[in-house]
């Protein structure tokens, strides 16, 4: 009896892990930052993750431990570290990216190199040292400076609400550098960026080199979904997630209309629940396939044969996974290329299902569901089947333009069959013997 | 959160300049919306649910001298409360709330149980934090506490004291010892042991490791003791200001608990009798001056936005441009403001200082502090030329004037061997003068009604004469377009933080037309450079299946097999026509077996050919072989034989 609730104890923890929630480390350049983002700290508390402070120059800094890792999801609060602390190392974060962890990053106009090495390895750059997103257009009223306290429109998010929420908010306060996105990588994803006036340059220095960033290409927060599914979420400002940004009043200059409060609260939590993997998690539970008119899979598939796929798909919502309804889900058959790609229909609670008919190659092939969507995980998953040519018996065996061979043949059959009665049998006309 | 941006904004534009100014005042104060900020905080503690939270309410709605509507109903919650079994800690926020209250009446509260239990408390030797509770709450109820306990007290404390020196200890100590009165006198020596131990964040701030609990609870501690003992806490002013610096910092706390601290902090700081931090601070939207709010407006008042009386003038003893070190302005005195005694004015655009930012020493009696204020202009456009030129530049560009915010009519042309030409001349609006901006950016974009709306944008630059220039020549700029021919509008984005009317204008529409690629570039282009989107769904396959081969029509086929089955048609109408005799079948079982043999040996070939296979069919030939091959062979030598006897 002990063994057994042991092993449910067990169970019990490993489905806990798996859940959103989880061990989080939280690195930052000061414990006043703690107070200062007491309420983004407090959403992450309160959805059940379990957050450790350490400064990011604590001596005791651990990621791992005998190869396992410590915490689920990292969160970086600490834009000017120049080097981390203990046993961590940008190093030790890549392979804590690798290893499928989740990290959320928060730089500022001041970022230290730790940060910028770290951004360099998820296809990012950082805007180099005191320079500052300016928008003349979009500042909020209280600046008083050089504009670096931008209204970011939420059009500017990027389309995908499954990582940031709505885009009926108010604007968003942003305060901080600007990020530069390696276009060639299809990894990164622009959450944020600024309106075609922003740029990213030191305020106080005159424009002389054209600036790292400018107009819609100005990042403001990027994030990178790696192969593996592990996310990466860099923000060039750390203010935006602070208590005062996200409690704040924004009024644009110029602008009479005024929001009593901005929309950095909903897209920070948004993001932080896409980032740390509570939304946009989806995975395959069931894959069928079987010939039409039948109901299991058989050994081979023979050319030209009607076959039927189905897939289910499940998408993770608070502890439970529910059905996942999409209309772009796509099946492939394929043989090293695809023959065949075809977009499945939605039958029922996420229940997807392709007919088509087998090409007329034989060969090894594979359906292959690869769904790759912004802000999704990653869902793929094959199925090898065989595919034969027809044998023998089932070619066509009544051809009509071969009806004269048939008949030829037969009719010979027949004639040798009736010329060797006649033959055999044959009687001499009586008459003509009389002649 | 804000002020710490300021100040580091602020830090960041000093750290150019040689001195660095310690400030002796406070750049900010308590303000009206913190207050209303904080109540809403506090608020939810009055629903009576904790004790904690209801002393934590009261007590913040007394800092901020808010009027509690329900005591009656608060006195009722203390009173139930006071009657199941408390801890030490509970008892206190009890205590304190009942004191606080004033109002409510102390017949129903079990006093002497509780005053036992705290009694006991204090007797035993319990943690510093229990003996602060138990000696806070025994005050609070108004009892005397014996000599005989502060005796001990007093040889528990000290000898904790020498254990642990931590900040949270000695500021529970210290608490402990200003209840106690001059006796406590031993405590004050560690005062000193206390401020080491803080840190110090960006020379702005000073807190205690632990945030701003500890922190308050030991700077509460240390003035409470100083002022029950009349002794000058040893504190510099400057350590003083640092640390309202930090606290103000704290002003966006959350929690009911910070907010109590964060205001009781406030209010023992703003009210001590030995240094009273002043604040100076740019009113509201001072910072910014420009033609139109000329006045920089400065506030001198306590932390709780007070007027202090020690204060009658304040001057600005120099103003310094920042980036060139220009001093504008020297010992000027503000004005005051007659209704209201902490706001004081300056006029500063008597002088006409040049746009930008400025750094103004401020001295307020004896206080001394930076602020940093911006001086606005206004820009306009003297004039803006557009056009084209070739782009070997062998003749003037013909340029056409664009009226002020207007969009030029019609369409620029320009060709890959042409280059696109903008000058321009921006002018300070107020005094006339060209001017430089941050700022001064072409934008081109692809007219909205393209699906991909693409915008290219380029800087302007500028010369000695302040002319701005944008030379673009189309054939080399064609990359950053994708060689993607069209009409393209152009905007002008002017900014600056010390312009008051950035603007961004639709100057004119241009038709770019750019070099055919080179074939090879298309194909490095289309392969691997442009990877289709991996976001998107791919497009849909359908396998073409094999044509089957061309047969000729049924009719031909049919007419074929007709003609093939002719012959034995004939065979048979022919035979049917001569009457063919076969009378000389012997129906002998030989003759049948024979027949009937070769004939199921063709129909098991019709069957093979529809539905046997070789092995299945090749016995049932053997059979049938065999006995066809038997039978034929006697019916043979019998018509043999028949024949030699009839012949």
């Amino acid at each position: 009896m002990k063994v057994v609730i042991e092993i449910f104890a067990c169970l019990l923890a490993i489905i806990t892990t798996v859940n959103a929630g989880g061990p989080t480390l939280v690195l930052l350049d000061n414990l006043a930052i703690k107070e200062t983002h007491s309420i983004f700290f407090k959403i992450l508390q309160d959805s059940g993750y379990n957050l450790s402070f350490k400064l990011a120059d604590d001596a005791n800094l651990l990621l791992s431990k005998y190869g396992e890792y410590l915490y689920n999801h990292l969160i970086i609060f600490a834009p000017t570290v120049e080097e981390f602390g203990g046993a961590m190392s940008v190093d030790a974060i890549t392979d804590f990216i690798d290893g499928g962890g989740n990290v959320l990053v928060a730089a500022s106009t001041y970022s230290g190199d730790a940060l910028r090495d770290l951004a360099s390895e998820c296809g990012f750059e950082i805007d180099e040292e005191g320079a500052s997103v300016i928008d003349h257009m979009n500042y909020d009223k209280t600046d008083t400076g050089y504009h670096t306290k931008i209204v970011a429109d939420p059009t500017n998010l990027i389309d995908a609400p499954v990582i940031v929420g709505s885009k009926n908010i108010p604007p968003l306060l942003y305060h901080g550098t600007g990020l530069i996105a390696d276009l060639e990588n299809p990894l990164v994803l622009k959450l944020l960026t600024g309106s075609s006036s922003s740029y990213s340059y030191i305020p106080e220095r005159p424009v002389k080199e054209y600036p790292h960033a400018v107009g819609k290409n100005t990042l403001l927060i990027a994030a990178l979904q790696a192969r593996n599914n592990a996310r990466v979420l860099f923000s060039g400002s750390l203010y935006f997630f602070s208590d005062e940004a996200f409690t704040s009043p924004v009024k644009k200059a110029g602008d009479d209309k005024k929001h009593d409060k901005s929309g950095n609260k909903d897209v920070a939590e948004a993001m932080v629940r896409w980032v740390f993997k509570e939304n946009g998690v989806i995975r395959v539970s069931f894959v069928h396939h079987h010939k039409e008119k039948e109901s299991q899979p058989p050994a081979a598939y023979t050319i030209m044969d009607d076959v039927v796929y189905s897939i289910n798909v499940e998408k993770l919502s608070g502890d439970n996974w529910v059905p996942f309804i999409v209309d772009d889900l796509q099946l492939e058959f394929v043989r090293i290329d695809p023959f065949i790609r075809t977009t499945m229909k939605h039958i029922a609670n996420g229940r997807y299902e392709a007919r088509f008919k087998i090409p007329d190659v034989y060969g090894v092939y594979q359906f292959k569901v690869d769904y790759t969507r912004i802000g999704l995980t990653h869902l793929y998953n094959t199925t090898q089947v065989s595919v034969r040519p027809l044998e023998h018996t089932q070619y066509e065996r009544f051809i009509p333009s071969a009806y004269p061979y048939y008949v030829s043949a037969f009719s010979m059959m027949g004639g040798v069959f009736l010329f060797s009665i006649v033959y055999l049998h044959y009687k001499e006309d009586t008459k003509a013997k009389a002649d | 959160m804000n002020l710490k941006w300021y100040l580091l904004f602020i830090s960041t534009l000093i750290s150019s300049s040689v001195t660095l100014n310690v400030s002796s005042s406070t750049s900010s104060y308590l303000m009206l919306d913190d207050k209303i900020r904080i109540k809403e905080i506090l608020a939810p503690g009055l629903e009576l649910r904790e004790l904690s939270e209801v002393y934590y309410a009261v007590s913040g709605y007394k800092h901020i001298k808010e009027t509690i509507s329900k005591v009656a109903e608060i006195c009722e919650f203390l009173i139930k409360s006071s009657n199941d079994s408390l801890t030490t800690e509970q008892i206190y926020y009890l205590a304190c709330t009942w004191k606080l209250l004033e109002r409510c009446q102390p017949k129903s509260l079990p006093l002497s149980s509780l005053t036992k239990t705290l009694t006991a408390v204090l007797e035993q030797e319990n943690s510093v934090s229990e003996l602060y509770y138990a000696i806070n709450s025994l005050v609070s109820f108004g009892q005397k506490i014996s000599d005989a306990i502060v005796a001990k007290l007093l040889r528990i404390l000290q000898t904790r004291l020498k254990k642990d020196d931590s900040p949270l200890n000695l500021g529970y100590i210290f608490h402990i010892a200003a209840r106690l009165g001059s006796v406590g006198n031993f405590a004050f020596n560690y005062i000193e042991d206390a401020i080491v131990q803080a840190d110090e964040v960006d020379d702005k701030f000073l807190q205690f490791e632990g945030g701003l609990s500890i922190t308050s609870h030991l700077v509460n501690g240390i003035f409470k003791l100083s002022s029950i003992l009349k002794r000058k806490p040893p504190l510099t002013s400057h350590q003083i200001v640092k640390l309202v610096n930090y606290f103000l910092s704290r002003r966006t706390v959350q929690t009911p608990k910070g907010a109590v601290n964060f205001l009781s902090s406030i209010n023992i700081l703003a009210t001590n009798e030995f240094e009273k931090p002043v604040c100076i601070a740019l009113f509201e939207d001072g910072t910014v001056v420009s033609i139109k709010q000329p006045l920089v407006r400065v506030k001198v008042c306590d932390l709780l936005g007070n007027s202090l009386s020690s204060i009658i003038n304040v001057v600005a003893n120099t103003a310094t441009k920042i980036g060139d070190d220009t001093v504008v302005i020297n010992k000027k005195t503000f004005q005051s403001t007659p209704n209201d005694k902490t706001l004081f004015t300056l006029n500063f655009m008597d002088t006409l200082p040049e746009p930008g930012f400025y750094k103004i020493v401020l001295s307020a009696a004896s206080v001394v502090n930076t602020v940093s204020i911006k001086v606005l202009t206004e820009v306009k456009v003297d004039y803006l030329e557009i056009g084209t030129a070739d782009a070997d530049q062998t003749t003037q560009p013909k340029l056409v004037n664009v009226v002020n915010y207007k969009k030029l009519n019609g369409k620029i042309e320009a060709d890959f061997q042409q280059k696109l030409v903008i000058r321009f001349l921006l002018k300070d609006a107020l005094k006339n003068k060209p001017i430089k901006v941050h700022q001064a950016f072409v934008r081109l974009s692809s007219l909205p009604l393209k699906k991909k709306n693409r915008e290219i944008i380029f800087v302007a630059e500028v010369d000695a004469s302040y002319v701005y220039k944008f030379d673009m020549p189309v054939g080399t700029a064609a990359k950053n377009f994708d060689y993607q021919s069209g009409v393209y509008s152009i905007e002008l984005i002017v900014g600056d933080a010390v312009v008051s009317n950035s603007f961004q204008w639709n100057l004119a529409a241009v038709n770019l037309k750019f070099p055919e690629l080179i074939s090879s570039e298309v194909v490095e282009k289309s392969t691997y450079k442009r990877e289709p989107d991996i976001y998107l769904p791919k497009p849909e396959i359908k396998h073409m299946f094999r044509e089957p081969e061309k047969r000729p029509p049924a009719f031909v086929s049919n007419l074929f097999t007709a003609l093939c089955l002719s012959p034995i048609l004939l065979l048979i109408i022919l035979w049917a026509k001569l009457e063919v005799n076969i009378s000389n079948f012997p129906f002998s079982l030989n003759a049948i077996v024979f027949h009937l043999g070769l004939g199921s040996i063709f129909v098991l070939f019709g069957v093979f050919w529809l539905k046997l296979n070789m092995f299945t069919t090749l016995r049932y030939l053997f059979g049938l072989g065999l006995i066809t091959l038997l039978s034929g062979n006697k019916l043979l030598s019998q018509i043999a034989h028949n024949r030699k006897t009839s012949g």
